[in-house]
């Protein structure tokens, strides 16, 4: 065994490495080019591919694959994604970087050697195309590594503001990284109790991924528009801002160029690390009896009106004072109502008639997580019926985001609306306030147009307008408010 | 190797610790080699009345197994037990335990010896060639076989047959782990079945004597070969 001959080839060991979430076994490894994304490491099938060359880029790529095996998400991978706390996209970039950061502290010299040559071209390109996600995405991948060097100057060849930009953006990421060290749990692959999810470490990189996502949707381009008109729409804090004498402006009033972009960007900060992993509990919906019939329908329905071609009610002629003599046809909008039935919460059976009266056909449904053995969604009222009875409730969350998640599959049409009413306090099943969660439940507004607001009242009367015409406006919970203003550094979008 | 000592076996060795305490008396171990399946053959159990090995070899004949004569410095001819016969005989009082190593590589003359040797004890006899005693084996003779082969169809069947309970040792005895640093000992376990790509525990236990001599580079070298970078690379990724 002592031939001491000179290196040829080197193969990784990744049957060395220890895990908690999965049993250890035979690996196959291959060889390959030392390219970006040929290397790969599937610890389900136990198979990695890495270049073999006796190279110090080839030994950090061996590294890198080798820390995959180690750390990364075996068969539960589709779980994590399935939370949708952060999206797919943004979970492996951010997985890139652990994985990359935990090699550095591992001692191999990624800063040095992690590069390819071809991180510069890509950096042009992300700038030609003017593609922040994915300038967003490569910078986060490549943070701690050489290449990430190479297309910052790849950014900076064509536009510098960008360049400040993504290596505010990488420094930022390597400091969270940091953070979740000091947790102890980074590199953890235990079976998390409370959510049966695994790796344990991996809820780092989900919660850091979250942030990448608001970040891919930041759009400097915008922004930089906005500033060099001086008075755009979000110029209210900015004009406020710009009042002061701040670092980088000079006496003249003339501001570094793009300084208030960077620092709306830096206002877009992470959650902070738990030591928990929030999670959500699984829908159990129940469906109340139904014998109480109410007016609203979702069909098509016609009714009298002064103005059309055949008069229909010529009887009107005499007994309506505005002879509305015609029809017009009108149908139900629909819409889905999601009430927040937790302690915090209350409303009555005749609030519950007054919604479906002022939206007919809607779906009205109450959420609140009571145990296990029991129906945590509850639907109220469906297609012009409801309950006799309003079910006991008034317990935990716990599936805020689930719920809001079947609300928005409810609707009966694209255009009819779902509102959702709730103070805001959401949580998990672990309970405790997460920003992590209520972000996630924002961001599920934002995007399905949703409209929050506070009080079953308050549902009624937005509805009743939205029937006249009147456009929706959300009233969100200070709750939501407040989280949103603390990590996005803006105000919520009504 | 004293089973009692061990609060949580593996499932392999609790496996084979439960089949010797409930009696069973004919038993393959299969599976990687240098693990401890021969030590284990050789100390688990009740051995007091001893344990003899027999390492099959392609060329071996059944005079290993049985005995042979050998001429004496005056001359004479005297008879030689064969494992089998000694283990037959244990302490004179109870019968002792043969193990056999390689049983795989043992060629037609040795299977076909054993065969009648491991053959049920109402069956079993044999005839001494000078005295023409009959000898039986005597009660608690137990026979342990060990093969590094994975398939069990690849043993000669009629020997096979004679041996239903097969445990296949995947890790090393937790107690041949405990000559190693408490760093090495996870990886010498799951190196231990990982086929080709194995490290055995022997190549453990040297690293890691060497290494408290020459340092880490250097007793990788020596240990390991032209895996060394990669192993020590391993090394350090696990220590994150």
């Amino acid at each position: 065994m002592a031939t001491l001959t000179k290196k040829i080839t080197h193969t990784p060991y990744p049957e060395l490495l220890s895990r908690d979430d999965v049993q250890h076994g035979k690996w196959r490894v291959g060889d390959c080019a030392p390219r970006r994304g040929v290397p790969q490491t599937n610890v389900v099938t136990r198979e990695m591919l890495a270049p073999g060359e006796d190279t110090e880029f080839s030994r950090a790529i061996r590294a890198h694959e080798m820390m995959h095996a180690k750390v990364s998400p075996a068969n539960d991978m589709l779980q994590w994604i399935n939370r949708k706390v952060a999206t797919h996209k943004a979970l492996m970039v951010t997985e890139e970087l652990r994985v990359n950061y935990l090699c550095t502290k591992a001692g191999f010299d990624m800063s040095k050697y992690l590069t390819d040559g071809s991180e510069q071209a890509d950096g042009e390109k992300c700038v030609a195309l003017r593609d922040w996600s994915s300038a967003i995405q490569m910078c986060i991948a490549t943070v701690g590594t050489a290449a990430h060097k190479s297309f910052l100057t790849g950014i900076r060849r064509g536009d510098r503001q960008w360049g400040k930009l993504l290596l505010g953006i990488g420094k930022q990421a390597l400091k969270e990284m940091k953070t979740a060290e000091q947790t102890g749990t980074l590199t953890s692959t235990v079976i998390d109790h409370g959510t049966g999810l695994f790796p344990r470490g991996f809820a780092h990189t989900e919660r850091i991924a979250e942030w990448v996502d608001r970040l891919m949707d930041f759009n400097p381009d915008k922004k930089d528009d906005d500033e060099k008109k001086g008075e755009g729409k979000t110029g209210e804090e900015k004009t406020d801002e710009s009042d002061e004498t701040e670092p980088g402006h000079g006496e003249g009033g003339e501001p570094d160029e793009g300084d208030g972009i960077k620092k709306d960007l830096e206002k877009i900060k992470p959650t902070k690390p738990t030591g928990h992993i929030p999670s959500w509990g699984e829908l159990r919906i129940q469906r109340e009896p139904m014998p109480k019939i109410t007016k609203g329908n979702l069909g098509k329905k016609r009714i009298a009106t002064d103005i059309g071609k055949n008069p229909r009610r010529l009887t009107r002629i005499y007994t309506d004072p505005d002879k509305k003599i015609f029809d017009r046809i009108v149908r139900g909008k629909g819409g889905v109502v999601l009430i927040d039935a937790s302690g915090s919460m209350s409303f009555s059976h005749a609030q519950i008639r007054q919604i479906v009266e002022a939206a007919p056909g809607a779906t009205v449904a109450m959420y609140s997580e009571c145990g296990k053995e029991h129906p945590n969604l509850w639907i109220l009222a469906e297609k012009g019926k409801m309950c006799a009875v309003l079910p006991k409730a008034n317990q935990n969350n716990g599936v805020d985001h689930p719920a809001l998640e079947w609300a928005i599959k409810q609707r009966q049409r694209s255009s009819a609306p779902v509102v959702w009413v709730t103070d805001g306090g959401v949580q998990g099943m672990t309970g405790g306030n997460f920003e992590q969660l209520v972000i996630q439940c924002v961001k599920t507004c934002l995007k399905n147009n949703v409209v929050v607001v506070p009080h079953v009242d308050e549902a009624v009367a937005l509805l009743k307008g939205m029937q006249r015409g009147v456009k929706a406006k959300r009233v969100w919970p200070p709750m939501f408010a407040n989280v949103w203003q603390r990590q996005n550094g803006v105000r919520l979008p009504q | 190797m004293a089973t009692k000592d061990t609060s949580a076996l593996p499932a392999c060795w609790q496996a084979l610790d439960d089949c010797l305490n409930s009696g069973i008396d004919r038993i393959i171990l299969y599976g990687p080699s240098g693990i401890g399946k021969t030590f284990a053959g050789l100390t688990m159990g009740n051995v007091e009345a001893g344990a003899h090995r027999l390492v099959c070899a392609e060329d071996m004949t059944s005079a290993n197994v049985e005995g042979h004569f050998m001429q004496t410095d005056t001359g004479q001819l005297k008879w030689n037990y064969g494992a089998a016969l000694l283990a037959w005989k244990g302490n004179g009082i109870n019968g002792g335990r043969l193990i056999a190593d390689e049983i795989d590589k043992a060629g037609g003359d040795v299977a076909a010896t054993l065969l009648s040797m491991l053959d049920s004890p109402e069956s079993a006899s044999w005839n001494h060639p000078t005295t023409n005693e009959i000898l039986k084996p005597l009660d608690g003779f137990s026979c342990i076989m060990t093969t590094n082969v994975e398939d069990m169809n690849e043993l000669p069947t009629s020997l096979a047959d004679r041996f239903p309970i097969r445990i296949r040792i995947n890790e090393p005895h937790p107690n041949a782990l405990k000559r190693l640093s408490p760093d090495l000992r996870p990886m010498a376990i799951r190196s231990a079945d990982a086929g080709e790509r194995r490290i055995s525990l022997r190549a453990f236990y040297d690293f890691d004597k060497l290494r408290t001599v020459l340092g880490l580079e250097r007793a990788a070298e020596l240990t390991f070969g032209d895996r060394a970078s990669s192993i020590l690379d391993a090394i350090k990724i696990e220590a994150v």
